[in-house]
């Protein structure tokens, strides 16, 4: 984005111009020239020019100059080309560009390699750029190119080359510019103002890392320290256009990079200071100089007093905003918090906020800032610091004109949050407080809601009754009757709710709620003991549907006539099957569908109708793909395909599911459609499979998925596929096949985030085993990370827990273990987690807790399995950690108990062949070192011998030392 | 913008930063670094000795003699790129590897001793994270010489306020934890430097972490880089990639990855931005 063209003009004046007098010459040049009068007396014609510099009128010094330069262009001596430059001059800051660009050009034409040559081209690319036109660009672009290759006014022209590629949407040769002059010191006024261009030039076009690397870099820069106020001054006022074009990254970026207000005024302070000592000196100097004959003068001593002098003025005024800006810290937070909001990083938005509520709680940004943090909360849901805060503000801020709108945001957080009685206590106050409110009226129908969702309902019937007669034009009124309608019908006061109801349609036919209504009238006929009114509920629902037929009732309207056919009227199911199925596509209420379909299928059920559930099914999952309902309807599909011996076509059914799925790593009913439709292909008896070729079953398998997946072919898709195979595999009894594709998808899959859910647990578990720990734990990380809220996710913090077992980081993985216990009760791998505490207790030497643990788990039945036997594995393990601290007897029974505790395991649970055959050797290792050999070996025999164990490593390494 | 001005005066007096010929603009490339004196002559640091305030020339070069003396005060600033290993090495001491970080460090250090009192050292920062490094590590003597050699070399009078941080890092977990705690807390206010606050909020956020006291861990973290930001790009960078675990574990996700976006761009070439990359995958 190019910068505005005032910017750039406001660019053009600073940093070129010379002095804004003209270089003092010696009087001698113009000593030929006879001064006869004032108009052509050279010495007094410069004179003129230079007053007219000094007083800006700068038309004035150019034709001054003009004329003398006619007057002495013929003389030996003269100064034509310092002539020549401050014509140009003149004209430039007399914004008279076609005439400066001439002068320049003239300059240069005719003082090739003078001394004014460089700024000439400089003042020529101003010139030409300041006429904003292609072919003038282009001349800017050529002379200020001319200008930056002389080292000296590199970095002004540099500045001037980067802006006119600004102007011409050529950003990326303006960056290139800058670039140039961002690894360089920045020293002088001049490159701090190139710097402040450069950060501007960055932040617009959204290099992000060049900016903040650029910032950190500039905030130590001597040039900006020296005009920290300045600079402070121009980074928050780009940081604010930021904002209102809606780059916020940018914005914070720049915000971030301003120090507080002390330091600020602490370093400018300092850098005034020097200033004015430099000014001092200077002035003393120049002083001495006076003294001297005109031509001997220093030419430069003056012009840098001047500029010193400006630079003191300009900063000591830029230090005295900074001094009477006391809010400036909070106003700086006010504006971080503000981006950090839009950036959505809320939590870093509420400290900005709460920062400046707390700690400047009189900054004029302070009652804004109260306000955005409950608004923050609100994004959050977090009811319990909106409520809280929102009675702080209308503490503090009674006058607010957004009062009202923090009133009704507290409220609706309690709503939303289901706190009934704290949302009726909050109304109730608010109706104290505020007795000749506005809102009166709404403050009361809240009130009334709490009370009717906290079940409250005749105190809401009252309510809502007084309401009506209270409030007769609230824009709520219509809502409150229809209240009235519903509390009494669910207190199961049915006359009083006939009456409401009636109340209602009387002033809302057509009201938003008069479906309902409706429903619930028809639904006191449905009640009726006494009378059957099946026909005139039938006729007054159909009718009302027939008129409305997109009210949001309609699915509990068919479903009710849908009832009244199947419970009232005998032999009418079809009928009733004909309003369930209207109602499961015209329903918005997921319960209402629910129902609607479980009584369809129910009573397709009853009549045998296999093709007619699978039918029905098959257009739930399609019409109703990614949902619960369309997961259930595909187990229905596949078990009723299956019982018209239809299973390949069921297959294809739910490969269709799978077709828009199946490369979606984040979709995790894959994974069950998977299963479902490999249990189609499945044959249903041993017999069957036993001869089944299994080789044909698994093509026939891949030719459906790999259509499933064709077009979005990826290693997500590589890796369901392997799945499935694994998965067929194991239905067909050949586990080790299965467990060589499921390896498969560990050890071949480049990149964890290719996996569902879970595919990480799995692989993960298999990497583990392994001993691939790097890629366990990736697979584990992922899963922490990315799925939170999946069925799968305790597989992760649990298996990373285990990797840093396997690593011996012990203190590491008891922190995991128990973080995971802690935050997720009722976690899915409890088991898992609490045996893994246990080795990290056990390991860490903490054994009094371990062993605490220990008969915690080894006495709790719900870790019936190999939990405990690892706990008591573990369990041995404490005694001997316990032995190898002590001596003498004390040893021998530990050592003893230790034995103990691997007899238990290996006498009572070859079930699990690991567990036992590790059991035994541990017991053989224990055995020696109690010295009983013989029985050691006799273990050790026993471990060789059993045949559960002969596939276990221990085993063979027994059949190894036996003799 | 209608008014570009967000304090009240004129920036268009920003524009009478006015040039003067006489000025040289140094040369711009990226040099090696160096001393610049005023007047733009320029020494690399090994040519130089500093002692009571004076400069001496070892080595005749750039038109200075040997032997030459002149004062301190001359030296203008430092010119040149900041070394890379600065930030690598308070990365390393953030990411709780203070030993590594003392080896990247402690080379810059001696190199850049002789510029320790020049503005726009690089010596001062170095310190400063080799302070905490010292201190983190419990090097006593050496974080308290390190503490007066950065005393000496500021030009306020008085103790840096970074030996009050370097004291209170120096106490052992015997301490009972709110008494460290609240130590850390005085270092971080609106009177110290941004940078001790900085160093402060984030170490006072690690022993939060550890005892388990997330909330407030996650503010300190916060703290860093929201109320202290200019305290340094890598400490910012250490702060949010910190967080983002925290905030992580809470399912807030989105929050998580932008604070890992950041802290990858804040500490781009350091191995916090390497750690950052890895947890971003894996989040993503």
């Amino acid at each position: 984005m190019a910068l505005k063209k005032s910017h750039f003009q406001a660019q053009l004046l600073c940093a070129v111009l010379a002095a804004s007098s003209p270089v003092w010459v010696p009087s001698t040049a113009f000593a030929q020239a006879s001064a006869t009068n004032n108009a052509s007396d050279p010495s007094a014609l410069f004179d003129k020019a230079s007053e007219a510099f000094a007083s800006k009128e700068y038309e004035t010094a150019a034709s001054t100059l003009n004329t003398l330069y006619e007057l002495v262009k013929e003389n030996k001596g003269a100064p034509l080309e310092m002539l020549r430059f401050n014509i140009g001059l003149a004209y430039l800051l007399d914004e008279k560009y076609p005439e400066a660009e001439k002068a320049f050009a003239a300059c240069v034409a005719q003082f090739p390699k003078g001394e004014y040559t460089t700024r000439a081209y400089l003042g020529l690319g101003r010139a030409c750029a300041a006429q904003a036109t292609p072919e003038k660009y282009k001349l800017a672009i050529d002379a200020l190119r001319t200008a930056a290759a002389d080292p000296e006014y590199r970095t002004e022209a540099g500045l001037s080359l980067g802006n006119v590629y600004m102007e011409t949407d050529r950003n990326d040769e303006a960056l290139q510019v800058f670039r140039t002059l961002m690894g360089s010191d920045v020293r002088t006024p001049q490159q701090t103002n190139a710097a402040v261009s450069v950060v501007t030039l960055l932040a617009r076009t959204e290099k992000l890392d060049d900016l903040v690397s650029y910032l950190d870099r500039l905030i130590n820069q001597p040039g900006v320290r020296d005009a920290i106020a300045w600079y402070a001054n121009q980074v928050i006022v780009e940081g604010d256009q930021l904002i209102s074009d809606s780059d916020y990254a940018g914005a914070l970026a720049l915000y971030r990079s301003i120090p507080p207000r002390y330091q600020i005024l602490e370093t400018q302070g300092r850098s005034i200071e020097k200033m004015k000592d430099e000014v001092k000196d200077l002035e003393e100097k120049v002083k001495k100089e006076s003294a001297k004959p005109i031509e001997q003068r220093s030419t430069t001593l003056s012009e840098k007093l001047s500029e010193l002098k400006n630079s003191l003025d300009l900063t000591t005024q830029a230090k005295k905003a900074i001094e009477d800006k006391t809010d400036l810290d909070a106003a700086l937070l006010m504006r971080r918090g503000r981006a950090l909001y839009y950036l959505d990083r809320y939590e870093e938005a509420l400290l900005c906020f709460r920062t400046i509520r707390t700690k400047y709680p009189t900054a004029s940004d302070a009652e804004t800032a109260a306000y955005s943090e409950i608004f923050v909360y609100t994004q959050l849901k977090d009811s319990d610091h909106i409520q809280k805060l929102a009675m702080q503000f209308l503490e503090k801020y009674p006058k607010a004109d957004n009062l009202e709108q923090v009133a009704l945001i507290a409220g609706d957080g309690l709503a939303q949050a289901r706190k009934w009685p704290e949302l009726l206590k909050f109304y109730q106050d608010l109706e104290a407080r505020f007795p000749e409110s506005p809102n009166l009226d709404r403050y009361k129908f809240y009130e009334g809601v709490a009370m009717f969702q906290d079940g409250q309902f005749k105190q809401a019937a009252a309510l809502f009754s007084s309401f009506q007669k209270d409030f007769p034009n609230s824009e709520l009124l219509e809502d409150a009757i229809y209240r009235v309608a519903m509390a009494n019908f669910l207190t199961g006061e049915y006359k009083e709710t006939l009456a409401a109801c009636e109340n209602y349609l009387r002033r809302y036919p057509e009201g938003k709620y008069a479906g309902d209504v409706h429903y619930r009238l028809s639904f006191i006929d449905f009640q009726d003991k006494e009378e059957d009114q099946s026909d005139k509920i039938i006729k007054d629902l159909n009718s009302y549907i027939d008129g409305h037929p997109e009210d949001v009732s309609i699915g509990s309207m068919l479903t009710l006539i849908g009832d009244v056919y199947d419970q009232k009227k005998k032999g009418a199911e079809d009928k009733a099957l004909e309003y369930y199925i209207r109602a499961i596509w015209a329903s918005k209420n997921p319960e209402v569908t629910q129902y609607a379909i479980d009584t369809a299928t129910s009573i397709l059920q009853k009549k045998k109708d296999w093709d007619g559930i699978a039918n029905l099914h098959a257009e739930i999952m399609d019409k109703m793909k990614g949902s619960q309902l369309a997961l259930i309807s595909s187990t229905w599909v596949a078990k009723m395909k299956l019982r018209q011996g239809k299973g390949e076509e069921a297959a294809e059914l739910l490969a269709k599911q799978l077709k828009n799925t199946i490369g979606d790593p984040t979709n995790e009913q894959v994974e069950f459609l998977i299963d479902q439709l490999v249990s189609t292909l499945v044959p249903r008896s041993r017999k069957q499979i036993s001869e089944t070729n299994m080789d044909e079953l698994m093509d026939k398998l891949v030719g459906i998925l790999d259509k499933a997946a064709e077009g979005q072919e990826s290693p997500t898709t590589t890796a369901r596929i392997y799945y499935a195979r694994a998965r067929l595999a194991e239905s067909m009894r050949n586990k080790e096949q299965a467990d060589l594709y499921l390896k498969g998808i560990a050890t071949t899959t480049p990149d964890p985030a290719a996996l569902s859910p879970a595919l990480l647990a799995v692989s993960g578990e298999i990497l583990l085993k392994d001993g691939d720990l790097d890629k366990a734990e990736a697979m584990f990380q992922r899963l922490t990370d990315r799925y939170k809220d999946s069925s799968f996710a305790d597989a992760g913090p649990v298996g990373l827990g285990r990797v840093a077992l396997a690593r011996g980081e012990n203190d590491k993985a008891l922190e995991l273990f128990q973080d995971t216990l802690a935050n997720n009760p009722g976690m899915s791998r409890y088991r898992e987690a609490k045996v893994g505490e246990l080795e990290a207790l056990t390991k860490t030497g903490k054994l009094e807790e371990a062993e605490k643990l220990a008969t915690e788990i080894t006495g709790d039945k719900q870790f019936r399995g190999i939990y405990i036997p690892q706990a008591y594995m573990l369990w041995a393990e404490i005694y001997r950690k316990y032995g190898d601290q002590k001596a003498g007897t004390a040893k021998v029974e530990c050592l003893r108990k230790a034995h103990a505790y691997y007899q238990r395991v290996y006498s009572a649970y070859k079930a699990y062949p690991e567990v036992c055959a590790e059991a035994y050797w541990d017991a053989y290792e224990v055995l020696g070192e109690l010295g009983e050999t013989e029985i050691a070996t006799k273990t050790l025999q026993q471990l060789a011998d059993e045949p559960k164990l002969k596939d276990t490593e221990r085993a063979k390494q027994a059949k190894k030392l036996l003799p | 913008m209608k008014k570009p001005s967000f304090l009240p005066w004129s920036p268009l007096l920003a524009l009478a930063l006015t040039f003067s010929p006489v000025l040289h603009a140094q040369d711009q490339q990226a040099t090696p670094l160096q001393i610049a004196f005023v007047g733009s002559r320029t020494l690399p640091f090994d040519a130089v000795t500093v002692k009571d305030d004076k400069i001496t020339v070892k080595k005749a070069m750039n038109g200075f003699t040997q032997g030459q003396t002149f004062p301190l005060s001359l030296a203008s600033h430092i010119q040149g790129q900041k070394p890379i290993e600065i930030n690598q090495g308070i990365a390393l001491l953030l990411m709780n590897k203070p030993s590594d970080a003392l080896k990247v460090l402690e080379p810059i250090l001696d190199e850049h001793k002789v510029t320790a009192k020049i503005p726009g050292n690089f010596w001062l920062e170095t310190a400063r994270a080799a302070l905490v490094a010292n201190a983190l590590s419990g090097f006593k003597a050496k974080a308290e010489d390190l503490g007066k050699q950065i005393s000496d070399a500021t030009p306020e009078s008085g103790t840096d306020p970074m030996v009050a941080l370097g004291k209170a890092l120096l106490i052992t977990a015997a301490t009972p934890l709110d008494e460290r705690l609240a130590l850390l807390a005085t270092e971080a206010s609106d009177e110290s430097p941004a940078d001790v606050s900085a160093y402060s909020s984030f170490f006072r956020a690690n022993l939060l972490k550890s005892a388990k006291r997330d909330d407030e861990a996650l503010e300190a973290y916060l703290a860093v880089s929201t109320l202290y930001p200019t305290g340094g790009m890598i400490i910012n960078a250490a702060a949010e990639m910190n967080a983002s675990k925290i905030l992580a574990s809470r399912n807030r996700r989105e929050e998580a990855i932008a604070l890992l976006i950041s802290a990858k761009r804040e500490g781009q070439g350091t191995a916090i931005a390497d750690e950052a990359e890895k947890r971003l995958k894996s989040l993503q």
